[in-house]
């Protein structure tokens, strides 16, 4: 029997790496890196790593207040392997320096995470978005084209959409399973008219936006500076509202693949307030959606067991504001039933409700942080004329 | 095949003989089907030759063995506990030596098990390998100049190439 494997033997041991040593790999020899390097490998990887239960990672992000505030700049990410063991929760934690990035004089408007790959747009009153799609881990970025956009001529002087209050403007980051693409979706809401809202797709793998013609729901933005999607199952899922006499809030969903929007309601009774307590968030790891609001001392998580049956909203859980010391945020929700919160303070700490333990997440104080379930992913690996390095 | 056959005798590649119970043989494919087709009374004489050699087959065994029970019946959580840790232990041996016979094996076998096992261990290994540790040991040469070497470290800021 010969020493040398086959590279269908090869193959199967790379998959089981991790993200950089797979492509340190790629320099052994060139029938590796062409077995790395090329599309099927890639797409295959992102599919175990997405069917692997407690592969799940998490990727905080830091940000640095804008003047004027209350915007907020993205500063740093760090990555923070969790429940790699399965059994524990390991703490290791990477810095990804990122604000040389971005424009000192913009904020940022969005940061999502999706399969591996985190897309952020950034906003100054001046410029348009600059939108950019990075894998943290391979440190490689693309910059998105600019959407081509029209606007009412009498909205021109305020390009900002947070200080213009005549438009709801928000992205989405999807992935799209069908045609294995990255999607990002920008919707603009025209509060003055009756017009359907704006909507524009890029694709990652045709690297250009298009305008869809698809129907939308009324709604606006709860908060109107910062609203993250959530990604799950194959759609996009935004907290929104709109007025029926009452304030109603709902779930605005937009699924990747038939770019079709449609809603689901939240769990009963809401808030009528439409003030940003209430947070969508993903079960890591899972199909499932989330949704915190705050209920006088508590944090109330509730579950949406059966994925787009509104019935099946579940109270998993209410946390006191006081029991781990003051939360100010539910930031995050693992797949073994822990959540991240971040305390007043700035410590974030990971805890478990069952047993009303705690543990610290050893990272410096925060001031605003956001959190983000991840995966490692080649994607940006092959050398193309538009992917940068940082 | 007869219900009361136990045991069947099988030969490796070097010509030796070994006995392997009949729910072990059943962990690998190609040899369940065998099972089903090769008549295994003692009148028999026909032995069907595995193209494994001995030292290989030995551990092959060894793992189908130690495995069956629970594949065959199912088994509790404190079981499946000791099994991690016999696998664990059982994987503890050299790399060129062994180990990748051991993955041939279970390919050619198609063990989903030991395969998947053998493959995670050499992962394992190569984590914190250098790349000419890993060239060593899966015996490649290295076909890349040294400028085609620095433009990949360029191209990939992000990773160690040490």
């Amino acid at each position: 029997m010969s020493n040398h494997l086959p590279l269908e033997i090869v193959e199967e041991i790379l998959h089981r790496l991790p993200v950089k040593s797979i492509v340190k790999c790629t320099s052994v020899c060139k029938a590796w890196n062409s077995l790395i390097t090329h599309q099927t490998f890639i797409y295959d990887h992102l599919n175990r790593t997405i069917q692997a239960p407690n592969h799940n990672s998490s990727l905080f992000f830091q940000f640095m207040e804008f003047i004027p505030s209350p915007c907020l700049r993205l500063e740093n990410a760090y990555s923070l392997s969790s429940s790699v063991n399965q059994q524990t929760d390991q703490l290791s934690v990477e810095l990804f320096p990122l604000s040389h990035l971005f424009d000192p004089d913009r904020y940022t408007l969005f940061v999502s995470t999706c399969n591996g790959l985190v897309c952020s747009a950034d906003y100054s009153p001046l410029k348009s978005a600059t939108i950019i799609i990075w894998n943290p881990l391979l440190r490689k970025y693309i910059v998105l084209p600019k959407p081509i956009t029209t606007r009412r001529k009498r909205g021109r002087q305020d390009l900002c959409c947070y200080v213009d209050r005549n438009y709801d403007f928000f992205f989405g980051f999807g992935f799209d399973s069908r045609n294995n693409d990255y999607k990002v979706v920008r919707v603009m809401n025209d509060r003055c008219t009756k017009d359907a809202p704006h909507v524009q797709v890029y694709s990652l793998a045709s690297h250009i936006w298009r305008s869809i013609s698809v129907t939308v729901p009324q709604f606006f933005l709860i908060d109107r500076s910062w609203l993250p999607s959530v990604f799950l199952n194959g759609a996009l899922h935004w907290l929104v509202w709109r007025d029926v006499g009452i304030n109603y809030k709902f779930i605005l969903s937009f699924d990747v693949i038939q770019e079709t929007f449609r809603e689901f309601t939240l769990p009963q009774p809401q808030s009528n307030e439409t003030h940003p307590s209430s947070r969508l968030l993903p079960v890591e790891g899972g199909h499932s959606l989330a949704v915190v609001n705050r209920s006088g001392r508590a944090f109330c998580i509730w579950v949406m067991k059966d994925y787009g049956i509104t019935n099946s909203w579940t109270e998993i859980f209410r946390l006191d504001t006081e029991l781990y010391g003051d939360i100010c945020r539910v930031l995050s929700l693992t797949s073994s039933g822990k959540v991240f919160l971040k305390l007043a303070g700035g410590a974030v700490v990971l805890v478990d409700p069952t047993k009303e333990s705690k543990e610290p997440v050893g990272i410096a104080k925060w001031a605003f942080v956001s959190l983000s379930s991840f995966v490692q992913s080649l994607f940006f690996l092959n050398k193309k004329p538009h992917v940068l390095s940082f | 095949m007869s219900s009361s056959v136990e045991a069947i005798t099988v030969l490796s590649s070097d010509g030796d003989e070994f006995k392997i119970t009949v729910s072990a043989a059943k962990l690998s494919k190609p040899l369940n089907w065998m099972l089903e087709d090769v008549c295994f009374s003692d009148d028999c004489d026909e032995v069907p030759t595995i193209e494994v050699n001995s030292k290989t087959l030995v551990k092959v065994i060894e793992y189908c063995e130690k495995h069956a029970p629970r594949a065959n019946s199912g088994a509790s959580d404190s079981d499946a506990e000791e099994l991690k840790k016999w696998d664990i232990e059982f994987m503890k041996m050299d790399v060129k030596d062994i180990l990748f016979h051991i993955l041939m094996a279970a390919n050619y076998l198609h063990m989903e098990g030991l395969y998947d096992l053998a493959c995670q261990t050499a992962a394992d290994l190569m984590k914190g390998m250098t790349v000419s540790q890993i060239r060593k040991i899966f015996h490649i040469k290295n076909d890349f100049s040294s400028e085609e070497q620095e433009q990949l470290r360029r191209q990939h800021p992000g990773c160690s190439f040490d």
